[in-house]
């Protein structure tokens, strides 16, 4: 994913501004005043067409990257200036790059909601290790759990363990549910299964490599079979 | 025989099935204790032909007593005959979906004794996983041909998706791939069941499968039969799967099908049900298939030149859907962002997921054209070289996969 450099690092629009306290304000107040001030008008921000923009917002948030906030305000400035359409479509090149991000953190959870795979515990809990890549564990667990209503569901990160039980979400210390990350004993069945499905006539790793990128095949059980394919291919 | 050996053997013989789990917001189950339908597409895994994995698809048995020739399961052929009896398919399907290993069941068989007998121990099945389970997940059910009315109204009331496998187009190309499948009664009657119960059963979906290129059928053969189906039946979606030859079947000698042909396929009922094209709009070569050189959105655009090319911040959303390497995403939002901005320069259309290598031949931007106007004036098929069939890395389908015509 490409980051802003150089001249676009720099806050554009806003570097003319002074930061404010945010509580202190409404949206309705900063529309009023970008108009009195720059004659911009932004009232699309409080109609149901600039929902969008809070959205992208708040996944940019989660994106893992150092320019984080430099894209936000470029993409915002984009937004203001060309039309909300304009950014949330991504035209623009910065506005690109927002959306993206936005895709690429809910690409994320979209993925682990299909890759992660849990071990039982005690007491209906199900744990899980995914292997993620920006702040997303929260929103998997919401999405997932509705999956599974009377089960306790525990995902394992660096530094804590995530919770979740009857929508509600806690953290816990990772060491409470660590000896059930690595249970292999449906290792077998998974593996006889995903074999079974295998068409060798049909066989394409390049495909195979796009859908689950090769950062994933040390994670996942069957990213053995892959790479012993991918070696058969040589 | 062990579990394990019974899944290997019956995953296998399940594996030519097409299938996908799709999003559906009726619930089956009260207070359900696990399971949802929600959210749809999500893939668990994929093999290493880059097929999705979602269902934990098998058969129940792959005892047969149908002579299908291109069948593994074929009555007749030496294999090792397994079944799972229900409640050992259900308990071990749950084990599966508990650790998200799957999204839910795809359940087909073979023809034991008979339709009736098959489908009812199919029925017992779901019937386990509905009440006992109390599991409201994705249900799939494959309706056996010759199913009674009552048994595909139960097997509709307790999935969220049934199919019946057409195999083939027509009578005739059916009668080259088993002598004991009845088009009219058996497939066409139980598709009609099946529509028929649908009507009365919110959020529930049936499809259909076709084996391509066993029987000597053209795609015009295939489509239009799919057509009819979606028109007639309310069919929502056709599968169709490229012939792979088995050993000691009657088929064996004929090659396998190219999946370039299967793909073309699915291309053309995309266009068909989401694009906004009809069966006329269609370009099939004289021998009835399409043409494997180029997509059929091309075809379609370079047989129709007079249409093109559209000015981008004016064509209408439905006549930008026919632009190659428009899709609907593209389409929505040029329109949405045309209403406060007029599209200028190439790099912007770009950016709203228009696949320029595709589309700049058949568009002007604000009135400017800046694709080739020799091959728009004077269309000639060996002067376009196909550059991608997705405009993307899903290139990689075909990036080595073995042909054989």
């Amino acid at each position: 994913m490409p980051s802003l450099r150089g001249e676009q690092e720099k806050l554009g629009l806003f570097m003319h501004t002074t930061g404010i306290e945010a509580d202190a304000h409404s949206i309705a107040d900063l529309v009023k005043r970008l108009y009195q001030e720059c004659s911009l008008n932004a009232s699309w921000l409080l109609e149901p067409s600039g929902k969008p923009l809070f959205h992208h917002i708040a996944g940019n948030l989660r994106y893992q990257s150092p320019d984080q906030t430099a894209v936000i305000f470029a993409a915002l400035e984009q937004a203001i200036r060309y039309g909300h359409a304009y950014c949330l479509c991504g035209i623009g090149d910065v506005s690109r790059i927002f959306v993206a991000r936005t895709r690429a953190v809910w690409h994320e959870v979209h993925r682990m909601v299909g890759f992660i795979r849990f071990n039982p515990a005690t007491d209906n809990t199900l744990v899980t290790t995914p292997r993620l890549y920006h702040n997303t564990a929260d929103l998997i667990l919401h999405k997932i759990s509705v999956k599974y209503p009377k089960n306790r569901l525990v995902v394992l990160l660096a530094d804590k363990a995530l919770v979740i039980e009857n929508g509600k979400l806690t953290s816990v210390a990772r060491h409470e549910y660590e000896q059930y990350a690595n249970d292999d004993s449906f290792e077998k069945a998974w593996d006889t299964y995903y074999n079974s499905q295998y068409i060798e006539a049909r066989k394409n790793i390049r495909l195979a490599q796009r859908v689950i990128p090769r950062k994933y095949w040390d994670w996942l059980t069957e990213g053995k079979i892959l790479e012993q394919e991918s070696t058969t291919m040589l | 025989m062990e579990t394990l050996d019974k899944l290997k053997l019956l995953g296998e013989g399940a594996k030519y099935d097409v299938c996908a789990s799709t999003a559906s917001r009726t619930s089956k189950v009260k207070n359900a204790a696990i399971g949802k339908t929600m959210p749809s597409g999500v893939c668990h895994s994929f093999t290493p032909d880059g097929r999705c994995i979602s269902l934990f698809k098998v058969l129940l048995t792959n005892y047969c007593e149908r002579d299908c020739a291109y069948c593994p399961n074929q009555a007749g052929r030496d294999i090792p005959r397994v079944r799972f009896a229900p409640d050992e398919l259900a308990t071990l399907f749950m084990e599966f979906y508990r650790r998200n290993y799957v999204e839910g069941l795809f359940l087909s068989s073979g023809m034991w004794h008979s339709s009736q007998n098959t489908m009812s121990e199919t029925i017992k099945v779901a019937e386990i996983l509905r009440t006992r389970y109390k599991f409201d997940g994705y249900i799939h059910l494959k309706v056996l041909p010759g199913a009674s009315d009552s048994e595909v109204q139960t097997a509709v009331k307790l999935a969220n998706r049934v199919s019946l496998n057409m195999e083939a187009p027509s009578a005739s190309h059916l009668a080259k791939l088993s002598s004991r499948k009845n088009f009219a009664d058996e497939l066409l009657g139980g598709m009609a069941k099946i529509s028929s119960h649908l009507s009365h059963q919110r959020g529930v979906s049936h499809s259909t499968q076709y084996i391509v290129g066993a029987a000597g059928e053209s795609d015009r053969d295939i489509v239009s039969s799919a057509n009819t189906l979606y028109k007639k039946f309310r069919l929502k979606r056709a599968y169709f799967s490229a012939f792979q030859p088995v050993e000691n079947t009657p088929l064996s000698h004929i090659p396998a099908a190219p999946v370039l042909r299967e793909n073309r396929l699915y291309q053309t009922d995309f266009l068909l049900r989401l694009y906004g094209f009809n069966i006329n709009d269609l370009v099939f070569q004289s021998s009835g298939n399409l043409d494997y050189d180029l997509d059929p959105k091309l075809a379609y655009a370079l047989y129709n030149p007079d249409l093109f090319p559209l000015e981008i911040n004016k064509a209408s959303y439905s006549n930008l859907l026919k632009v190659p390497g428009i899709g609907p995403r593209s389409a929505e939002r040029i329109v949405r962002v045309r209403r406060h901005h007029a599209f200028k320069d190439a790099a912007e259309l770009k950016n709203a997921g228009i696949v320029l290598k595709r589309a700049l031949s058949f568009i002007t931007v604000n009135g400017k054209f800046l694709g080739n106007k020799v091959l728009l004036n004077k269309p000639s098929r060996p002067s376009f070289e196909q550059l991608s069939l997705w405009g993307d890395s899903r290139d990689f389908m075909f990036a080595n996969t073995v042909f054989n015509n």
